[in-house]
């Protein structure tokens, strides 16, 4: 008997939510409730207007609760990078390689947010792991060039960055960042054909400036 | 029978081979894991129309078993708990679960996690004999045993893998990387593995051995389920394995509330009739659960991540609780019904 009487104030409640839901999203979207709501979606939503609050309380909470969901991490760790938080920018990767070790593009995310950290020797193994997934991944290589770079492996980041543009053809960046490889190396004229293409590709400042200084090293290097 | 065999289907045997059997299910896994899992052109392809399929098979087929039991006859007097008790605390569970998300809610949704497997490995076994029984096959006590633990290998391995849900639920992670840990661990999961992936066509050899031949959609069903969480990575699991364990579901859940309703009803209304009006009750409930209950959370204050979030995992447990009463394989009228051999000629 109490049991049925407790049901029934239960169905009552049941469908005051339902209703009040219903009437939330109107009032608040001008629709009803739709198939692709997420709170990942929703965050996404609010990121755009600016939001960056709710969408950043929305992420956390996701990852909190949802300790399992690989795509929540990876969407926090690009938001976080916007917003210029490169340590969280690492953890949330990490922990994304973490719950789905297989996806190549995380791993070199990673790396990316390694690099910017200045944790080179970490960088360079999110790099190896992501190769190891897909060989010659050309961003991979370029990246597992820059961390060799900064880790002084100049033989084996000019390897790397020679693949990369083997694998990249026409990238600027990665001509330049070969270019920058050779010239630590002490390889000038090389350098200098290859910020040469840089610059034929992509004319932008940074580029430019290292042309002429490979340039200038060239003519103090000859006899 | 003493040869290879289908066995006796609902349908058709192509239609319960890939629906019920979970034969489409294994040509889409093996497709989508070849081609490179979560970055596979074919979920790519997919990705757009993703939420309405979700929505129709997969959280349908929630909904289908609260329909499924508010629609069989006596539902109330035989089940006073699970009619109305199990929703009262369902909605307590809730409520407590979106105010103490990251304390309470955290723990719901591994608890949903980790059941998950175990609940698919649930239907797979039922499934298994019920086509066996349909069949005419003879199932002993030992069978059933044996079957079981084929079931059982591809949770047991979800739940020793993880990531987070299954053992890393209950035992730190830094404790389990540890040695000799570690290694047990690993060697674990190639075991279960393995197991999961060979022991439904030992039963099947087994079978013939002995002169009684399983049906090859019994061992389907169980090959299927063991695919889905030994080729799929944990999360992947989750997203294809639930829309395929859902259809299976919806398709044999109609089946038996056709069969109870065209009974009940003397022929008045076809079996399309039923089924159809099965279907569309689970797609309005399935939208007022999944779609609006939880901003009835968010417009008390909530946030949509915890609401949304917790009302799916407590939506699962509800669906796993009331599943395991009522497809009691003896007890339920409608099961008998279907799972009866042909009439020896």
């Amino acid at each position: 008997m109490l049991l049925r009487a407790a049901f029934r104030v239960g169905l009552v409640a049941y469908a005051v939510a339902f209703a009040a839901g219903m009437a939330w999203t109107w009032s608040t979207h001008g629709r009803p409730p739709a198939l692709r709501d997420s709170p990942l979606t929703l965050a996404d939503e609010a990121y755009a207007r600016g939001d960056v609050e709710r969408a950043a309380r929305e992420y956390r909470m996701v990852s909190s609760i949802d300790v399992s969901n690989y795509d929540t991490p990876k969407k926090l760790a690009e938001m976080l990078s916007r917003m210029g938080d490169a340590s969280g920018e690492v953890d949330q990767f990490r922990r994304a390689t973490e719950l789905w070790p297989r996806d190549p593009a995380t791993h070199r995310r990673l790396g990316l947010a390694y690099l910017k950290t200045r944790r080179f020797e970490e960088a360079r193994a999110s790099f190896e792991r992501a190769l190891r997934l897909v060989p010659g991944d050309g961003e991979a290589l370029q990246g597992l060039g820059e961390a060799l770079l900064e880790l002084e492996r100049y033989d084996e980041a000019l390897r790397a960055m020679g693949d990369a543009v083997r694998a990249l053809p026409g990238n600027a960046v990665a001509l330049n960042s070969l270019g920058v490889a050779l010239a630590l190396a002490g390889r000038d004229e090389e350098a200098v054909a290859r910020f040469e293409e840089a610059v034929r590709l992509d004319p932008q400042p940074a580029y430019v400036q290292n042309l002429a200084r490979a340039r200038a090293a060239s003519r103090e290097a000859k006899p | 029978m003493n040869s290879l065999h289908v066995g006796r289907t609902f349908l058709s045997p192509t239609v319960d081979v890939l629906l019920i059997g979970g034969g489409l299910s294994l040509f889409f896994t093996v497709a989508v894991v070849a081609t490179g899992g979560s970055t596979s052109p074919i979920t790519a392809a997919i990705a757009p129309v993703f939420p309405l399929v979700l929505f129709l098979v997969n959280m349908t087929h929630f909904s289908a078993s609260t329909v499924r039991l508010y629609a069989k006859p006596n539902a109330f007097a035989d089940f006073p708990f699970l009619t109305m008790g199990l929703p009262l605390l369902t909605l307590a569970l809730l409520s407590l679960a979106v105010r103490f998300a990251e304390v309470v809610g955290v723990h719901v949704m591994n608890l949903y996690l980790t059941w998950s497997p175990y609940h698919y490995a649930a239907q797979a076994y039922g499934l298994a004999l019920l086509y066996c029984y349909r069949s005419g096959v003879t199932v002993g006590d030992r069978d059933r045993v044996l079957f079981r633990v084929a079931c059982l290998a591809p949770f047991l391995y979800a739940f020793v893998k993880g990531p987070t849900a299954g053992l890393e639920w209950f035992v730190s992670k830094a404790w389990l990387g540890a040695e000799p840990w570690a290694t047990l661990r690993a060697g674990a999961e190639w075991l279960l593995g393995g197991a999961a992936l060979a022991l439904p066509p030992a039963l099947l050899a087994r079978s013939l051995f002995r002169g009684r031949a399983l049906p090859l959609i019994s061992v389907l069903v169980m090959v299927s389920n063991a695919a889905w969480w030994t080729l799929f990575f944990y999360y992947e699991a989750f997203g294809w394995a639930t829309v395929f364990h859902g259809l299976q579901y919806l398709a044999i859940v109609m089946i038996v509330h056709v069969k109870d309703r065209a009974q009940a009803a003397g022929g008045q209304h076809g079996a399309a009739y039923h089924a159809l009006t099965f279907y569309a009750a689970c797609v309005a409930l399935a939208y007022l659960l999944f779609r609006a209950w939880p901003f009835a959370f968010v417009a008390a204050g909530f946030g949509l991540a915890e609401s949304m979030l917790l009302v799916t995992a407590v939506i699962n447990i509800h669906h796993f609780v009331v599943d395991a009463y009522i497809w009691r394989l003896r007890r339920d009228p409608g099961y008998r019904e279907v799972a009866a051999a042909p009439a020896a000629a």
